[in-house]
């Protein structure tokens, strides 16, 4: 789906007020990302949009509300799965492959305890913090593709999730030629891919949006790019 | 008017809660919820019928805060206005799945017109007060579609449906309410 400036110009306001569809909005985001005037007017009504909210009276919750979600957020009940242990230390990527294959597992498993969200939020933080690999970035997420003694690692934080029958699709890249590496969903603004392929014949790497499925050639739908 | 220093030492506030958050601290949490727990519940209310299913939101928003503290960057904006945003974004998925939950347009309009003609919320509420004067100034048709649009939850295409206009020109009164509320706020506030 093609939309030109001048349309997505006009849809700007819309979308910083969270008026445009799911569909279109991937679109916009792309767009708005690449052009200077269209991301100098989404700043300014982002800004005041966001006044907008307080323009709300509050209404009072009821007792034990606070009481409540304490409970659920410090995991108050006893989770019933097993009690596997990862050990794993945050050293240079390529030492910890089998702990992040370890992690790859833990996420899809429904994470309700606290020190479940630590482990992750620190092996999150270690890979994106790697000096190995290539980083990317793009519309307020971050992410970065690390090569393993097995292939390479790919793990993205705070991409929002695809429109419904569209799915992300991640790109190695060698002189500008793609080849895919995997498609991909988002859960709880985290998404993680292994693979076997041995990055060091590329030069680059990218994320796009494609229809369900995913494609052969990538779309001009690019969420993340490579940072330079 | 609020100067630059009065809004570092206010994020210096949400700062020091988001470190504590991070660090677990289950009294941040709780101090967080007693102090905008009625905002994000009121802006649950906004969008969602249904006082039960806004109080979820409630919930969700505050248990997302939890979960991912680190999501909230006090550099873009206010730990309320953090919250609020993840409030009124996951009402609106809410009503995006089930129409039936969202607010009709007479009750959203009736609500956004008593807002801006109630007397003023008192000390404290300047800011409040500010965007429901703006609001106020804003035409009617204007006022309509941003209503409809922030708090109703409605796409672009929906408000003009609803309202019985051209898709574009739905997107005009969008585009110039915005730029009018922008002007109309204190230009020098910094965001």
């Amino acid at each position: 789906m093609e939309m030109k400036h001048e349309e997505i110009k006009d849809l700007v306001a819309a979308y910083v007020l969270g008026a445009v569809s799911s569909r279109e909005v991937l679109f916009v985001r792309s767009h708005i990302m690449s052009c200077e005037e269209c991301m100098a007017d989404a700043d300014a009504y982002a800004s005041v949009a966001s006044e907008l909210a307080l323009a709300v009276t509050p209404v009072p919750l009821p007792k034990g509300f606070a009481d409540a979600v304490v409970a659920k957020a410090t995991g108050a009940a006893a989770p019933s799965r097993s009690a596997r242990r990862w050990h794993f230390s945050l050293v240079p990527a390529l030492s910890v492959a089998a702990a992040l294959v370890a992690f790859a597992i833990m996420t899809t498993q429904v994470i309700q305890t606290r020190h479940e969200i630590d482990r992750r939020g620190r092996v999150m933080s270690a890979l994106l913090h790697s000096e190995e690999g290539v980083s990317l970035s793009g519309d307020g997420a971050v992410a970065r593709m690390v090569p393993t003694n097995e292939g390479s690692i790919f793990v993205a934080s705070g991409l929002h999730e695809a429109p419904s029958n569209y799915t992300y699709q991640l790109w190695l890249l060698d002189e500008g030629q793609p080849d895919s590496v995997a498609t991909f969903d988002v859960e709880d603004g985290v998404a993680f891919v292994e693979s076997g392929i041995d990055m060091s014949d590329y030069e680059s790497a990218a994320v796009t949006l494609e229809p369900a499925g995913g494609s052969a050639k990538p779309s001009d739908t690019v969420v993340l790019s490579a940072s330079v | 008017m609020t100067t630059y220093d009065d809004l570092f030492m206010e994020r210096q506030d949400d700062i020091q809660v988001a470190g504590r958050l991070l660090s677990r601290d289950e009294s941040a949490l709780r101090e967080v919820i007693n102090t905008y727990g009625g905002v994000v519940n009121g802006m649950a209310r906004r969008v969602i019928t249904e006082p039960n299913l806004a109080e979820e939101v409630a919930q969700d928003t505050f248990l997302a805060l939890w979960r991912r503290p680190g999501a909230f960057d006090p550099s873009r904006g206010s730990l309320q206005a953090f919250l609020l945003g993840v409030a009124r974004n996951k009402a609106i998925d809410l009503v995006r799945k089930e129409e039936s939950l969202r607010r009709t347009k007479d009750a959203l309009a009736s609500e956004a017109e008593s807002a801006f003609t109630t007397t003023p919320s008192g000390a404290g509420f300047e800011e409040r007060d500010e965007v429901r004067e703006a609001l106020g100034k804003l035409s009617a048709v204007q006022r309509e579609a941003l209503v409809l649009a922030y708090f109703g939850g409605r796409t672009y295409r929906e408000v003009a449906e609803e309202l019985g206009i051209p898709e574009g020109t739905a997107k005009t009164r969008l585009r110039d309410g915005l730029t009018k509320m922008k002007q109309l706020m204190n230009p020098t506030r910094e965001r």
